[in-house]
């Protein structure tokens, strides 16, 4: 038996580090829903004419940049010195996830805009508000901006493929690079984190009024996903648990009989992952009518799977 | 400088003599034996303790000087507030713990033979300690006003020292000699 | 890592054996560099092992190790913390945004969030030994448990301890080649 006192009183790190609140999993979550959504419109869209392509299609590239400002909303209230949070931006630290996070997410507005614009229809183009001093020159500029993406639309639904993984896998080597937290200390959950973020997009697609076939494709994929996610789960539990020592195999009983294992299993694994699942499968194979209910549920389970594995991870050393 | 140099160490000439008879350290004592008492000191066995009770033992902590330095905000941050240590093996048998065993950060009560009550007190389920006493530091659960940081954080060993022993020989007190009982404080 | 090659290699040397845990060295911290009241710089571990009453004790004066491989250097996205003179870590409070990536990837818990915004910890008392001092809980240490010095330099207090005791450091495993030896 061993008794270890800590005569310390340092906040916020004892008794358990406790650093990073909601700011931190809501980013995660947000970050990785944009990066699925960047995938999933650039790939959805690819190639097809616009008009073929139901309204909210068209759009849904525009929702990228909104979420992950909320995101980066959440990001910028974390930090303690909210000032210097250009400083950002004055470095760039090739050891540091954070730093090269934070120039990934500058490309990311431009590359998501640019495509939303190639995929504005004519109609929707005309629509656009006419009204305000710059009315004249704004809207050339957007005319012409729209323009280049056209006829870029290739190379930017790739930079938006490529963009989209490398946000969603940061996200996830985010915290695994801080290797003093066993939990955290594994490459899978750049993986874990990516797939996570593709299903949570898709879902997040699936919520607005989609076409039969966009809505079918979208759920396709996203069953796909969801394997892969529960078996990078599995793997996740089982590298921590073979390769983490001692703490890696505190950090698993976290969620087996630990503190963690009511909310993991049941926001996360069952109604998170397993119950849409099959709601998805009996969608496309019984010919269900699409409900809201499963993508809510991957919505809820994403960001419960992130903060989850925000507080646990603190919680184990 | 004025005046005879009276010799302080060794070094300036004092010569190592005790104010006894043979100027040594006297194990046997003329002088006790002469005014009553055991020359040979004798052991005295301390009183048993009652069942389902402790011994309540009190110290000192590092950081602390007496019971006066808990109301400082520096101070306090390394210890705010004491802890009653308890043997873990005892803890395990604790009566009135069978459905919920006692663990470190517990609160509990401490009522001595007199009847005398602490306020809530974390327990620290320990090795540290043997099993028949429990320990408290000195210099907590203040209940005055005006010590704003400090006042009622932990047990008063004072409160739950009704009684004390004097030595005999030299008149010394021992105020370990009391006893108390361990409650679950009521939340 | 990046910088491994020092003149001077700044390390402390604890002595388990004299310490007996009187939080000087934690009191003359706070005083020297205004450690606010809810932040440690360093502090005091006791590990007890054994039941009773067969039991062992070790006491620990613990602060930031200034690891050679420091995972808050290579975790901090501005650069805030760095190594600085004698292979020490240091915080640029000027590029510190708060964000606390460093204070989760420290294994040792020494990083601390400062009430003012920014992370704060051990500095090795830089300001006092570029004057020829040493550090404030090295001085006020009343057992002569503490000595900082040059590891590089062989007639050094850290360097003469290490020849002639055993020593430990602390999470090896971690693989951060911490610089705060302590003597078993």
């Amino acid at each position: 038996m061993t008794e270890i006192e800590l005569f310390r009183n340092s906040a916020p790190i004892d008794p358990q580090l406790h650093v990073w609140g909601w700011e931190i999993p809501v980013y995660l979550f947000l970050g990785g829903l944009t990066a699925g959504l960047m995938i999933l419109t650039a790939l959805a869209g690819r190639g097809l004419p616009r008009e073929s392509q139901s309204r909210a299609m068209r759009l849904l590239p525009f929702a990228a940049p909104i979420l992950l400002s909320l995101g980066m909303g959440a990001l910028f209230l974390d930090l303690e010195y909210k000032l210097h949070v250009f400083r950002f931006y004055t470095a760039m630290r090739p050891t540091s996830p954070m730093s090269w996070g934070s120039w990934i997410l500058l490309l990311i507005y431009p590359a998501t805009i640019l495509l939303g614009l190639a995929r504005l229809s004519d109609g929707e183009m005309a629509a656009l508000p006419r009204t305000g001093r710059f009315r004249g020159r704004l809207a050339a500029i957007v005319s012409r901006l729209r323009d280049i993406a056209t006829s870029r639309a290739p190379q930017l639904e790739r930079a938006n493929v490529i963009l989209g993984i490398a946000l969603g896998g940061y996200t996830g080597i985010l915290l695994g690079t801080l290797g003093a937290r066993a939990l955290w200390s594994t490459v899978i959950l750049g993986p874990l984190f990516l797939v996570s973020g593709v299903s949570t997009g898709a879902a997040f697609m699936m919520l607005f009024r989609l076409g039969h076939e966009e809505h079918a494709m979208l759920r396709r994929w996203d069953t796909g996903a969801i394997g892969l996610e529960i078996v990078l789960l599995a793997m996740f539990f089982v590298e921590l648990a073979a390769n983490g020592g001692q703490k890696g195999q505190a950090a698993v009983d976290l969620f087996f009989g630990g503190s963690y294992t009511g909310p993991f299993w049941v926001l996360v694994v069952i109604s998170g992952l397993i119950v849409p699942l099959a709601i998805e499968l009996a969608e496309t194979q019984k010919g269900w009518r699409p409900a809201i209910v499963a993508p809510v549920l991957l919505l809820v389970g994403g960001l419960a799977l992130r903060w989850i594995l925000v507080l646990a991870g603190q919680a184990s050393i | 400088m004025k005046g005879k140099i009276v010799p302080v160490c060794e070094e300036e000439g004092l010569e190592l003599l005790f104010g006894t008879p043979s100027e040594k350290i006297e194990l046997y004592s003329q002088a006790l034996a002469d005014a009553g008492f055991d020359p040979l000191p004798e052991f005295t066995p301390p009183d048993e303790v009652p069942p389902g009770m402790f011994r309540l033992l009190s110290g000192r902590a590092p950081m602390h000087t007496f019971g006066r330095t808990t109301n400082n905000r520096v101070l306090g941050g390394l210890m705010s507030e004491n802890e009653v240590w308890i043997n873990a093996r005892a803890a395990r048998s604790l009566a009135g713990f069978e459905e919920k065993p006692l663990k470190s950060g517990d609160y509990v009560m401490l009522v001595n033979q007199d009847g005398a009550k602490s306020g809530p007190v974390k327990a620290k389920v320990t090795e540290r300690i043997r099993g028949d006493a429990v320990y408290l530091v000195h210099g907590f659960g203040h209940t005055a006003k005006g010590l704003s940081f400090s006042r009622n954080r932990g047990a008063s060993d004072s409160a739950l020292t009704t009684r004390f022993k004097v030595d005999p020989v030299m008149g010394g007190t021992g105020m370990n000699v009391n006893f108390v009982r361990i409650s679950r404080a009521e939340a | 890592m990046l910088f491994k090659n020092y003149r001077t290699r700044y390390a402390m040397v604890m002595d388990t054996r004299r310490c007996v845990g009187c939080q000087t060295c934690v009191l003359a911290c706070k005083a020297e560099n205004g450690v606010p009241v809810n932040g440690y710089r360093d502090w005091i571990v006791t590990e007890t092992k054994g039941e009773f009453p067969h039991l062992s004790m070790e006491i620990r004066s613990e602060r930031c190790m200034h690891c050679t491989n420091a995972p808050c250097v290579t975790n901090c996205p501005t650069g805030a913390s760095h190594f600085a003179k004698g292979g020490t870590v240091q915080i640029d409070r000027a590029l510190c945004t708060g964000c606390k990536a460093c204070v989760a990837a420290c294994p040792y818990g020494a990083r601390y969030v400062h009430p003012d915004g920014y992370v704060d910890k051990c500095s090795f008392c830089m300001h006092r030994v570029t004057k020829g001092a040493s550090t404030a809980c090295v001085e006020g240490c009343p057992t002569k448990a503490l000595a900082f010095g040059d590891l590089n330099d062989p007639s050094s207090d850290v360097a003469r301890l290490l020849h002639s005791r055993t020593s430990k450091l602390l999470s090896p495993e971690e693989g951060t080649e911490p610089n705060l030896y302590f003597l078993v």
